[in-house]
């Protein structure tokens, strides 16, 4: 009796097995497609990993493939992955760490205006933030044959120290080794095959679209009807365009416990160091009170005292500043939106103070700049000597 | 890590999942549940080691809480006094951590006690706290998964397999983060299955569908839909005038960030967890498809909804009826009493859950009122007749049209960086500043923004388009609002396979861009 009944056991148990095994089979089969897609896209994503890591494009690891940065070379969109190619090269010994409002200037255009042997490289990239101006001054610092170095001090540093560029590849730049899987992105996969073809050195020649983005923007900005929204925006906010924002010293961490170690760190090996804020027009405080702070002018005045007064005795700082002359900040028709210059003059003039001296700010003259500033801000009236020009064309 | 990170994708997970079911083949279940307990710290030390060291603290201090109440009986005095003290040190590490209290009520220059609460507020400790405080209900609740999830404890192996198990449950990675707050009811009777630790291909397609999904909200939507808001809200808080189109294009982008974000965030647990066999409790339905806010709230981070309703809202609710019955209180103070005023304090602690910040104090406000109003207005008489006879789909659309502004502001309110920039942003959007200078370009957030609310009313949900392959366990039985033929059409296919290759190559596009998910900083 017992045992039909073990065998039928038996033959149920196998059945069910076969049937399970069958739908495995099918299970499978069906999720084969998506399986497959899957691990094709994590192998290919490993070996370019691989492939990116082991010709390390941007020089961040010690077997780099060290590209070089060549002459006429100023490619605006891909300098921040440049910063370890720069410090390591050591032929270079002048770097211009700045923002959109240097990038315009090129290598050979520097070197030419700056003389005595400087080989420079322009590390400017549009809206620089505390943390990875710190990380850039960091990986600069490593340059044995560093010899200058040329900073722009701009509205950045009124924000917190940890305020990162969202377009800054700060994982190039720390000490985590866990988060550099993130370079494998499109344009360093090309940099990477343009290397392994032989291709050593970056190619971005940007002069001439660069060229005609400025030209473009000079051109949208000269119009009247911005000068008609700036006039409106002065009108506006002049009765309280120099209230007090309460801030001091204390407020800007990003200056005291960034900028001014760097300074030093930098000054005690040498290193030239000449800060250059920039030129603004006046109608700048007006219309980016809008979006920065209500009470911007007296927030950069005080952000700009205290830099002047922290690095007035460290050796070999210099701090450079234009904006006390209505001629240039006060006329519109010399910039291609409020806050950047156009006029080449006046571009050739902000890199000619680094060898006259002139307009250099010190403890001792900030408060006649400050007050100039702001007696020409406050007294603000909308002037543009291009524009009047052309209005008084057209009447004739 | 975070789950669109390629460390986390390409070498963390594989790695965790091959050796989870190859210790699950050679050692079984036990050792199994080990590795995603141990895989789970190595995935949240990048956070921080204080944050992991904090985190083992408490699975150690609610397991041995857990373990005493379920085992000592009824009538043991200390019992109550034991699942107290666990309740008490969860809420004392919530308030000492992520709020600062002793910050708040000392300065923060009091010493060492301050210094380590001046630590970075630890990823995941609202999630994981509440996690552990629902555990700890359920045990003293004398739940049954409970005594059979713990075993028997007669050994120190045992004890630590008991712990291990615990550990796995709380601080699985996919939910450690951002959630799903999980009930042990949902948890233990998946491994309890002889199902557990079979490998599954359906699984994995599953799970690989989902994190495609999720990881193309959140890289590609989201994080494309955030400079925009960046700017538009900083303006707001320095007090800008911006003009009236821009201010509503920086609250509809937030909207869509948020959603985007916290739906990609939600689909990718989901996908992962079901890698290894699991199935989570679903967080998000179609939240902006909701008709009001009541039925916002069954689909909008579901599962704390529903720990707030269950350990707040109900007793609070039921001592108040029973305050006024025993009172014999007028209608209009007993209504307040058992519906009003819960529902405040109720939404109150859902918006400061968020943090400690006024904006999420007027957001508790504003959706504690919402929902209080719009309760009695579906009770009410007039709003039964209005609806007689009239279409469901002209009710719909004009429930959700009235819905929707107040949503939307309530969510930029959440947003704003204080509450001054989130008034003066609704005085923006209201305003009549049409010659204020731009702040962005317009282009790219409106194509955004087309795309993202195009997704979110046209499309299915993850959970409906894989229906047939049960993805989630369904939080609460919502209403599907989808088109109907697009309810579990996902099968796993080439079509489909190509389709999941797409979206994880365009999140790929931009590996270099790795913020973190908004829902991390709560």
């Amino acid at each position: 009796m017992t045992s039909p009944t073990l065998s039928a056991t038996g033959v149920a148990t196998e059945a069910r097995k076969s049937s399970r095994d069958r739908l495995a089979a099918v299970r499978w089969r069906a999720a084969r497609p998506m399986i497959l897609a899957a691990a094709l896209i994590s192998a290919a994503y490993l070996s370019l990993a691989a492939v990116v890591i082991s010709v390390d494009p941007h020089d961040v690891y010690s077997w780099g493939a060290q590209p070089r940065i060549e002459e006429g070379e100023t490619p605006r969109d891909l300098v921040v992955d440049w910063i370890d190619v720069a410090a390591k090269d050591r032929t270079i010994n002048t770097y211009l760490v700045g923002s959109s409002v240097t990038a315009m200037y090129t290598p050979e255009y520097l070197e030419g205006m700056l003389g005595n042997g400087a080989r420079v490289t322009n590390l400017s990239y549009g809206g620089p933030r505390p943390n990875d101006r710190d990380l850039v001054l960091d990986k600069l610092g490593e340059n044995p044959n560093l010899e200058r170095i040329i900073l722009t001090f701009d509205w950045m540093y009124m924000q917190s120290p940890d305020e990162t560029n969202n377009a800054f590849p700060a994982f190039l730049y720390d000490s985590d080794i866990t988060n550099d899987l993130r370079m494998v992105n499109p344009q360093t996969i090309l940099t990477t095959f343009d290397i392994l073809r032989g291709n050593t050195t970056y190619s971005n020649p940007d002069d001439a679209i660069y060229a005609r983005f400025v030209d473009d923007m000079y051109d949208g900005f000269q119009k009247p009807g911005e000068m008609a929204k700036i006039g409106q925006a002065v009108e506006r906010y002049q009765p309280r365009i120099g209230a007090s924002s309460g801030r001091d010293c204390d407020s800007y961490p990003a200056i005291n416990d960034q900028l001014i170690p760097d300074l030093k760190a930098l000054s005690a090996r040498g290193v030239k160091i000449d800060i250059m804020i920039p030129i603004w027009s006046y109608a700048f405080y007006y219309v980016r009170q809008n979006d920065i702070s209500s009470t911007l002018l007296d927030e950069l005045m005080v952000a700009r005292r205290c830099l002047v007064n922290a690095s007035s005795d460290i050796a070999n700082v210099r701090v450079f500043a234009f904006d006390d002359d209505p001629a240039i900040a006060g006329d519109l028709a010399n910039f291609r939106e409020v806050g950047h210059v156009y006029d080449s003059d006046i571009l050739r003039e902000f890199i000619n103070v680094l060898n006259t001296g002139s307009n250099r700010l010190t403890a001792e003259n900030f408060a006649d700049h400050e007050r100039a500033v702001r007696s020409a801000v406050e007294n603000y009236r909308p002037t543009n000597s291009r524009m009047d020009r052309e209005t008084e064309l057209t009447k004739l | 890590m975070i789950f669109t990170d390629p460390l986390f994708l390409f070498v963390f997970l594989p790695i965790t999942l091959v050796t989870f079911y190859a210790v699950s083949h050679f050692f079984g279940k036990n050792y199994a549940l080990a590795v995603l307990f141990v895989s789970s710290i190595i995935f949240y030390i990048p956070h921080s080691l204080f944050s992991a060291a904090l985190l083992i603290m408490a699975l150690i201090v609610n397991f041995i809480v857990g373990v005493r109440i379920t085992f000592l009986p009824d009538e043991n005095r200390n019992r109550r006094k034991i699942y107290l003290a666990g309740q008490l040190y969860n809420l004392l590490t919530l308030c000492y951590f992520k709020y600062k209290i002793v910050t708040l009520l000392f300065g923060p220059s009091e010493g060492l006690v301050t210094d380590i609460a001046g630590v970075a507020i630890p990823a995941g400790i609202s999630f994981y706290t509440f996690h552990q405080a629902a555990f700890l209900a359920d045990a003293y609740a004398r739940e049954k998964n409970v005594t059979q999830f713990l075993g028997k404890l007669g050994s120190a192996k045992s004890i630590f397999s008991a712990f291990c198990r615990y550990g796995a449950f709380v601080s699985f990675f996919p939910q450690l983060i951002i959630g799903p707050i999980t009930y042990l009811s949902e948890f233990n009777p998946q491994i309890q299955s002889k199902r557990f630790l079979r490998l599954n291909p359906i699984d994995l397609a599953v799970g690989l569908t989902f994190i495609a999904i999720g990881m193309f909200k959140k890289v590609v939507i989201a994080d494309n839909l955030a400079p925009t808001v960046d700017v538009i809200f900083s303006a707001a808080d320095a007090g800008a005038e911006i003009h009236p189109a821009q201010a509503w294009i920086g609250a509809l982008a937030y909207m869509g960030q948020l959603y985007f974000d916290f739906s990609g965030y939600s689909d990718m647990a989901l996908g992962l967890a079901r890698m290894f066999g699991l199935r989570y409790p679903i967080n998000f339905f179609s939240p902006f498809k909701a008709n009001g806010i009541i039925d916002y709230y069954r689909r909008w981070h579901m599962t704390l909804t529903r720990v707030i309703a269950r350990f707040l809202y109900t007793p609070l609710s039921v001592a108040g009826t029973r305050y006024a019955m025993f009172n014999r209180l007028a209608p209009v103070p007993a209504h307040l009493l058992s519906l009003w005023l819960p529902m405040l304090i109720n939404f109150q602690i859902i918006g400061l859950w968020h943090g400690a910040l006024w904006t999420f104090v007027v957001f508790g406000l504003m959706h504690g009122i919402h929902y209080a109003l719009e309760t009695e207005v579906r009770a009410s008489k007039w709003y039964k007749n209005f609806q007689k006879g009239k279409s469901d789909i002209f009710v719909g659309a004009l429930e959700r049209g009235v819905f929707f502004v107040p949503l939307l502001l309530s969510l930029a309110m959440f947003r704003a960086e204080s509450v001054s920039g989130g008034f003066h942003l609704y005085s923006q959007m209201f305003g009549f500043a049409f010659d204020a200078r731009s702040l962005i370009d317009m282009r790219f957030p409106v194509t955004m923004l087309g795309i993202a609310f195009g997704i979110i009313y046209l499309c299915p949900n993850s959970v409906e388009l894989m229906r047939r392959y049960r993805p989630a366990i369904m939080t609460y039985d919502n209403k599907r609002y989808g088109l109907a033929f697009t309810i579990g059409i996902w099968r796993p296919g080439w079509v489909q396979a190509s389709f999941m290759s797409v979206l994880v190559l365009a999140s790929l596009y931009y590996v270099s861009r790795q913020p973190p998910f908004l829902y991390q900083g709560f």
